[in-house]
């Protein structure tokens, strides 16, 4: 029977969290409590937005209380068809998934099919003292459990790569290949983590504990997603500096230099504070303090622990030449209204193609088609956006991604026409696709005027208006492509 | 053909040998071709994102706010008086002692008009650092006889 009451939920969790288990009993079977997954996906390439490919994917995932499947979020989106297998073989059973967050790299999966849960057997997890010793990987392969011993290197918070929400992450090494799919990291008879990556022998495993507390919020029917500071510090381990700014008789804590990140965002830090104190836990000159779980972390892991967005975070500052203390909210790790937006995860690509002209909006998800090394990869200018402040009256921008070749548009099918920003069509400035298709109803003078940003490669395309219907439906047909715009 | 001077930094110099600033260990120079160059062949990837975006991008984009000559701390010879400091080499230089720095002779004049006890220098990045003035002063000397340097400053 599959349990959906939250509180039953809840007290499930609870009770596994806090369930007396030595690691000297007999190990669980491992076989009952893991299983396979198939995942089929959509992949989308956002510089030809009209394409899409079927993509597979296998991972894991491990039964927790409530008839249901826990698994990391990698994978997941644009998903098109979820199958679980048990026993490592045999029949597959469709999967839904209930629950999804792509900042905290987790997800829950049910199946509907009561016969999938027959013999199966939900996990424990470790608690945080029981994280380092005796570390196994856990998996299924060809059809027989695989076991890998683990060694525990250490704690870190994942780097920010671009905008993500610090997520604590427990360092081990192992020699299993092609680990990082959410195979099991166990020890004794818990579970310490799910392993979400590996790179070299060095493999990234989300810890137990934070795993239990957000299935925990989860449960309570009050998860707010996670939350992240939109600050930007710097150590303040020169004296001459904190001389310079009257920081006197105190050690620790480091300088801010910029207040938000967030476009438009109010925060009640200044330029220039220095943070002492977050929580309660003392902020050192490196900017760590002593997590009780996970020894000396960064701070910005503060804004998880035990935290969600919107909650107040308790600050110790020192503020033009005394102590102060100030409560901040913590904002959600959301980070689609930035100037490159990116996200919500699994949105498909949108796009307006006109007169061969494809534009699309400049997100993450446009630059990552560049690959994985996107930031130094990807053109210049459109990876500079990120450094940059979204103006008012442009708050996000468009893109001339690229010009598919027409006799309607021939001359600017080169490559320099490619990964423009767009400014103004027709005279009305462009921020988002709207903006765009507003602009090609009101063409100037007979013409469509398309107008990039300064300092572009092209300045201005100039297409004649009362050929562009029969252009579309041209290159359309040339190109194969469907739907000439997609906006949602 | 005459090059206009705005253009200079952005083209290959010739016959002009580096302008420079040497001041409690801290190297400053313009931000130019010839200086990025010598990261080596890949330097467009080795250069910091803001200094590719100052020498070709600025310009155009934003003339109002081009300095004449952007300055970059090349580098830091190691001395107990920038010890406590945490530079990144080939760091953009924003303003130092409040003054927007716009050319390597606004970085003398910062340093030798601050009366504080302490210089400030903030980098386009918003990082800070502090020196101690007196302290600053009177290892420079010492500085450019360790490290073999004739005379502070080439201009």
């Amino acid at each position: 029977m599959k349990i959906k009451t939250p509180l039953i939920l809840a007290s499930c969790i609870f009770a596994t969290a806090s369930a007396v288990f030595s690691q000297d009993a007999p190990e669980p079977d491992w076989q009952t409590s893991i299983v396979t997954f198939d995942i089929t996906r959509n992949n989308f390439n956002f510089r030809i937005p009209w394409d899409k490919r079927a993509q597979t994917a296998a991972k894991l995932g491990t039964v927790i209380e409530g008839n249901e499947i826990l698994t990391t979020a990698q994978g997941l989106a644009n998903r098109t068809l979820v199958r679980l297998q048990k026993g490592g073989r045999g029949k597959w059973y469709n999967g839904n998934v209930e629950w999804v967050d792509y900042q905290a790299n987790l997800a829950v999966v049910g199946v509907s099919d009561p016969a999938f849960w027959e013999g199966l057997a939900p996990v424990r997890f470790a608690l945080a003292d029981e994280l380092k010793r005796n570390l196994q990987i856990v998996r299924w392969r060809g059809g027989n459990i695989e076991r890998r011993a683990a060694e525990f290197s250490r704690f870190s918070v994942a780097d920010a790569n671009f905008n993500q929400a610090p997520r604590i992450e427990m360092k081990t090494s192992s020699e299993m290949e092609g680990a990082g799919r959410g195979e099991l990291m166990v020890s004794g008879g818990r579970v310490v983590g799910l392993v979400a990556s590996k790179s070299g022998s060095t493999c990234s495993v989300i810890p137990s504990p934070f795993i239990m507390s957000i299935l925990e919020k989860r449960a309570s029917g009050d998860y707010r997603g996670l939350g992240f500071f939109d600050f930007i510090w710097q150590p303040a381990s020169n004296p001459a500096t904190t001389k310079y700014f009257e920081f006197s008789g105190q050690t620790g804590g480091v300088l801010l230099i910029k207040p938000s990140t967030r476009p438009g965002a109010k925060s009640p830090l200044k330029l220039h504070d220095i943070i002492l104190e977050i929580d309660g836990y003392p902020i050192d000159i490196q900017g760590d303090y002593l997590d009780p779980d996970y020894g000396h972390v960064i701070m910005e892991y503060l804004a998880c622990r035990k935290k969600w967005a919107g909650d107040i975070v308790k600050f110790k500052i020192w503020r033009d030449g005394e102590k102060r203390e100030i409560d901040y909210v913590l904002p959600k790790a959301d980070f689609s209204k930035n100037l490159i937006i990116d996200g919500p995860v699994g949105k498909e690509p949108t796009y307006v193609i006109a007169g061969g002209l494809v534009f699309v909006p400049l997100s993450a998800e446009f630059l990552s088609s560049w690959g994985a090394d996107w930031q130094r990869t990807a053109p210049f200018r459109l990876v500079y956006y990120n450094k940059q402040k979204a103006k008012k009256d442009q708050p996000s921008l468009v893109v001339l991604s690229l010009v598919l070749p027409d006799s309607y548009n021939i001359g600017y099918q080169e490559r320099k026409s490619q990964n423009l920003v767009l400014d103004r069509a027709n005279g009305r400035q462009i921020s988002k696709l709207d903006d765009l298709i507003v602009a090609l109803e009101n063409p100037q003078n007979g013409f469509h005027v398309f107008v990039f940003n300064k300092g572009s490669s092209v300045q201005k395309i100039i297409l004649e208006a009362d050929q562009l219907d029969e252009a579309n439906q041209r290159i359309a047909k040339r190109y194969g492509v469907a739907r000439l715009q997609k906006l949602k | 053909m005459e090059v206009r001077d705005d253009d200079l930094n952005i083209g290959n110099l010739y016959d002009a040998p580096p302008r420079y600033f040497v001041f409690a260990g801290l190297v400053f120079t313009p931000l130019t071709l010839d200086y990025v160059k010598t990261f080596g062949r890949n330097w467009r990837g080795v250069a910091n994102s803001e200094m590719i975006y100052e020498l070709y991008y600025r310009r155009n984009e934003t003339p109002a706010k081009v300095r004449n000559e952007p300055v970059v701390l090349a580098t830091t010879l190691a001395h107990p008086v920038n010890a406590d400091m945490r530079l990144a080499s080939r760091a953009m230089i924003d303003t130092i002692n409040g003054k927007r720095i716009e050319t390597l002779e606004d970085v003398i004049t910062a340093f030798e008009e601050n009366t504080k006890p302490q210089h400030m220098i903030q980098f386009i990045s918003g990082t800070v650092e502090c020196l101690d003035n007196t302290q600053a002063k009177l290892a420079n000397p010492e500085i450019l006889s360790t490290y073999g340097i004739q005379t502070d400053r080439r201009l």
